[in-house]
């Protein structure tokens, strides 16, 4: 029975997605959304729980230690990303399925996050890409299905990727495919095949995070899901990839040392500044979104080569986690409250008059993503660049934080767009106020209690103190 | 707890101010005067007991209880005299403003909130708050000047961060680097020898990216035109008045003590870019056609001289360098105003359209005259015994580089006066007539500042009194004492 604890978290997610099915054969769409947030909650809190319990040997499941909060992080992230989009998922006819795909989303990628075998990673991840083929395509539209097709194109060759790294990989070790398995050969010395197979399921695991240059199919597959889609692709689905990342990357390297470490490194560099080059010539919010996100996983990966320290890209990822979906249900509740807003950023020009509340969340979110203090995404990247900084990788950190920089060129432009430009048209202002229904009241009220809980995450540890957790992560 | 108050004060203030805003606009800005008002009498207060409390030292001064969480303060000598002048801009920015009928509830929260962040900056006694306090002045500046700027507001707020924010970014690198390899977080314990030798040119030249361009140091000055003549009035008084003085404050109280080989082994750069900002900014202030341009490029000159003081490092040049901080911040907070009033008129800031204001507007036109004369440091007046100081000190350690110095203040010389005959003098335009003289709240912004700079320019000691314990510590430090 004991073997069965670790699988029980994301059990809870894949339950949630069978009711959100079984309720969609009933047109049940609110019953299917609240039994998926319920169970995915539900799943975070034994998630959090079976956290606590120490490490199972021989399982392909782990838990205990740092990262085991991860798949709880997973789970929750999950179940914020649908409340936050529970407007159109009540309303609109695909709904259903895509509280199912995004159940299942975050079930998956609780399971990468928690990993503790190459094989049981390979069909997490690829349980994973099999729900965000779906999630894109249920967009609906023919270039959603267009980018859906070509992610699984694209995918599938990740996927065989992964088969031949893993039976590397698989060889090597004579049987087994656990991590501390690798780790214990890869100590005797890292040998050709071992360092083939491992940048083979690295770069699996890169495609799937949307590492350059792996990343073509990431800014189509966000810009046309639908946006409750994105953003559990962005949050709940990136969590468990980066943890699976760094913990793979921490128990090969830390015995075979520095050589495979420079190999995430240039990942990182390359993805932060192709992702914030290419972000900036972006005009549609979502795209710009995506792009960022190459940088941002970029700054994720920055924290890789600090070794122990690299826990504090878990306090990274889960706050870049809450910001993504935050950013994406922010999209969401632009479109509900404005049907006529053609997704650009030039068009967000005047939201500041017509919703203080949505251009005040939208300022929030956009300085979290860009990481200036006082919201909760200066927290993570603080943490990153800190342990970069003082564990020898001092360019990283460097490059890590001019990226930053740059990135308020089109953080900062969707800012200034709601707030400062004047919107072209200001006549149609009066009239789209007037129309505002209840269901765009409640896409903003929640974008809004996303913001002030990025603002409190940001704010509260000048006070409280992070010290303990400062010890911890870079001592 | 008093140190928290300090912060607090314009932080509850902004808060009250904005929600007065959402209910009765009208009352907005004596609210805001009110708060601006307590915070300056508190602000008298702590200066009357710290100054008696005597700083001795950069570790001295007032200090809040040892706790584990980032809300450290301390006041000593060195962040006094500016959190002082904080206060009292405070005060000047919401009587600039007082006008202001776009969203004036937003416009005094993100005044009162600047004002909070920017003490806060002065205050902090820890690593990690210095930074967030220091990033957070950007965020009400950046609205400040993209809500209610001029015409290029759109270009310049972006501008103004994204420089600003590229030399903090390099900063937080540095701050990082002395916090965790020391384990030292706390900013009065940090003492010169604690950094690893072998890491401190590197923190220096990090913690100097980030200061040198909000100083600005030539050539880190090119977002400082834009910002200054695009915000409004209260804007370009903050952010000359106070803001490039945390530039100055943080080479004082990071980058001499934390790495002074490296300060002292720069300090022919830092000399050689100072004497440059000072020709340079006076020679490009004496070929604007704008006036507030004029202002904003004679920041950067007088911002020269603090450069120029700092890398001369001994204890009188030291003292210097804040004698001009504080010079600068009033009367550049005075053009500010002057301009911002004159614009209010005219709508124009044009020095070829202007002309005659001393038989149209007398008593404003009297004002400017006063202030242009203190910018180009007439004796008696503010600017004065501090760029003398910074030139004489200057004299014994660089020699006769000094010459460019005083080409710089002949040059400051020639566009003040010049300034004053394109505006003030000359025969009287018809196209002005008519325009009603200062009121009451105006002149309530002016006089002050006019009395203060008087005061400052005859009794200099009063802030240098204050500096003068750091002052010869740092000077210790740097091998110049």
């Amino acid at each position: 029975m004991e073997q069965f604890l670790p699988f029980a978290p994301a059990m809870f997610g894949v339950a949630g997605a069978v009711l959100a099915m079984a309720f969609d054969a009933w047109e049940s769409r609110l019953s299917a959304l609240v039994a998926a947030v319920t169970l995915l909650t539900l799943g975070a809190l034994a998630a959090g729980w079976t956290a606590m319990a120490t490490g199972l040997a021989g399982q392909v499941l782990r838990s205990g230690g740092t990262f085991s909060i991860a798949p709880a992080v997973c789970l929750l992230l999950g179940a914020v990303a649908l409340l936050g989009c529970s407007g159109s998922l009540v309303s609109d006819r695909t709904g259903s399925r895509i509280v199912a795909l995004g159940a299942l989303t975050a079930s998956a990628s609780a399971l990468v996050a928690a990993s503790a075998d190459v094989g049981m990673l390979f069909l997490s991840v690829e349980m994973l890409a099999l729900c965000g083929y779906g999630l894109v395509a249920l967009g609906g539209t023919d270039r959603a299905r267009e980018a859906a097709m070509k992610w699984f194109v694209q995918g599938s060759v990740a996927t065989v990727v992964f088969v031949i790294g893993t039976a590397v990989l698989l060889g090597r070790t004579g049987g087994s495919m656990r991590y501390d398995a690798i780790a214990k050969l890869a100590a005797t010395g890292l040998d050709g095949p071992m360092a083939v197979g491992f940048v083979l399921v690295l770069s699996a695991l890169a495609f799937k995070l949307g590492a350059f240059p792996l990343h073509s199919w990431m800014p189509d597959a966000y810009e046309t899901a639908p946006p409750a889609a994105a953003a559990i692709m962005a949050s709940a689905g990136k969590v468990g990839p980066i943890a699976a990342t760094v913990w793979l990357s921490l128990a090969v390297t830390a015995a075979a040392g520095e050589r495979l470490i420079r190999v995430v490194a240039i990942l990182a560099i390359c993805s932060i500044v192709f992702g914030n080059l290419a972000a900036l010539r972006q005009n549609s919010l979502a795209r710009m979104l995506a792009y960022s996100g190459i940088a941002q996983v970029g700054y994720a990966l920055v924290g890789v080569p600090m070794g122990v320290r690299s826990a504090s890209v878990l306090v990274f990822a889960v706050l870049y986690g809450l910001t993504a979906a935050a950013s994406f249900i922010l999209v969401e509740a632009i479109r509900r409250f404005d049907p006529s807003w053609d997704g650009t950023i030039r068009g967000l020009a005047g939201l500041s008059r017509r919703s203080p509340a949505l251009a005040a969340s939208l300022a929030a979110i956009m300085f979290s993503l860009t990481g200036i203090p006082l919201t909760a995404g200066f927290w993570g990247k603080f943490l990153i660049f800190a342990g970069a900084s003082v564990g020898g990788y001092l360019w990283l950190a460097i490059a890590g934080v001019l990226g930053s920089v740059v990135s308020f060129g089109y953080y900062g432009a969707a800012i200034r767009s709601a707030y400062i430009d004047e919107p072209q048209e200001p006549e149609i202002v009066g009239s789209v106020a007037e129309e505002v229904g209840p269901r765009a009241r409640v896409a903003v009220a929640t974008v809004s209690v996303l913001a002030v809980l990025i603002v409190i995450l940001g704010t509260a540890p000048m006070v409280s103190g992070l010290a303990p957790v400062l010890n911890a992560l870079l001592k | 707890m008093t140190l928290t108050l300090l912060a607090l004060i314009p932080l509850g203030g902004a808060a009250l101010v904005w929600v007065t805003g959402r209910f009765r606009p009208a009352t907005v800005r004596v609210a805001a005067l009110v708060v601006a008002l307590i915070q300056l009498a508190f602000t008298c207060v702590l200066a009357v007991t710290v100054a008696t409390h005597t700083p001795a030292t950069m570790t001295g001064g007032l200090t809040s209880a040892a706790s584990t969480s980032f809300w450290l303060l301390r006041v000593d000598g060195l962040a006094l005299p500016l959190i002082v002048l904080t206060s009292l801009l405070g005060v000047i920015a919401v009587l600039a403003s007082w006008r202001v009928e776009l969203r004036p509830g937003a416009h005094f929260a993100l005044l009162l909130g600047l004002q909070a962040a920017v003490t806060l900056v002065f205050l902090a006694d820890h690593l990690v708050l210095f930074y967030a306090a220091w990033e957070a002045v950007l965020i009400p500046m950046f609205f400040l000047i993209g809500g209610w700027g001029h015409e290029g507001r759109r270009h310049a707020a972006m501008k103004f961060f994204i420089y600003t924010f590229a030399g903090s970014a390099l900063m937080l690198i540095g701050l990082l680097l002395v916090g965790f390899t020391t384990g030292e977080l706390r900013i009065s314990a940090l003492s010169s020898g604690i950094l690893d030798p072998t890491l401190r040119t590197l923190v220096f030249w990090l913690l100097v990216a980030g200061f040198a361009v909000k100083v600005p140091i030539v050539p880190f000055h090119t977002w400082l035109p834009e910002a200054h003549v695009e915000a409004p009035t209260a804007g370009s008084i903050m952010l000359a008045g106070v803001l490039l003085k945390m530039g100055g404050y943080g080479l004082l109280r990071f980058a001499l003590p934390l790495a002074p080989e490296a300060a002292h082994a720069a300090a022919p750069v830092f000399a050689t870019l100072g004497i440059i900002g000072i020709v340079y900014g006076a020679v490009v202030a004496l070929a604007q056609t704008d006036l507030k341009r004029l202002v904003a490029y004679s920041s950067i000159a007088h911002m020269g001289f603090v450069v120029l003081a700092i890398a001369t490092g001994s204890p009188l040049a030291l003292a210097a360098a804040m004698l001009v901080m504080v010079a600068h911040g009033l009367t550049s907070a005075l053009l500010f105003l002057l301009v911002g009033q004159l614009y209010e008129r005219t709508h124009t800031r044009s020095l070829a359209r202007l002309g005659g204001l001393l038989a149209t507007l007398p008593v404003w036109a009297t004002i400017f005259v006063f202030a242009s004369l203190a910018s180009l440091g007439l004796p008696g007046l503010a600017g004065f015994p501090g760029e003398l100081v910074t030139f004489l000190e200057g004299f014994a350690s660089w020699g006769w580089w000094m010459v460019a110095v005083a080409l710089g203040v002949v040059l400051a010389g020639a566009y003040s006066l010049r300034a004053i005959r394109e505006v003030a003098q000359g025969p009287e335009k018809p196209e002005w007539a008519g325009l009603r003289d200062l009121d009451l709240i105006e002149l309530a912004a002016a006089v002050p500042l006019a009395l203060l700079i008087v005061v400052m320019g005859v009794w200099p000691s009063v802030v240098s009194g204050v500096m003068d314990p750091v002052a010869r510590a740092l000077s210790a430090l740097v091998g110049r004492g």
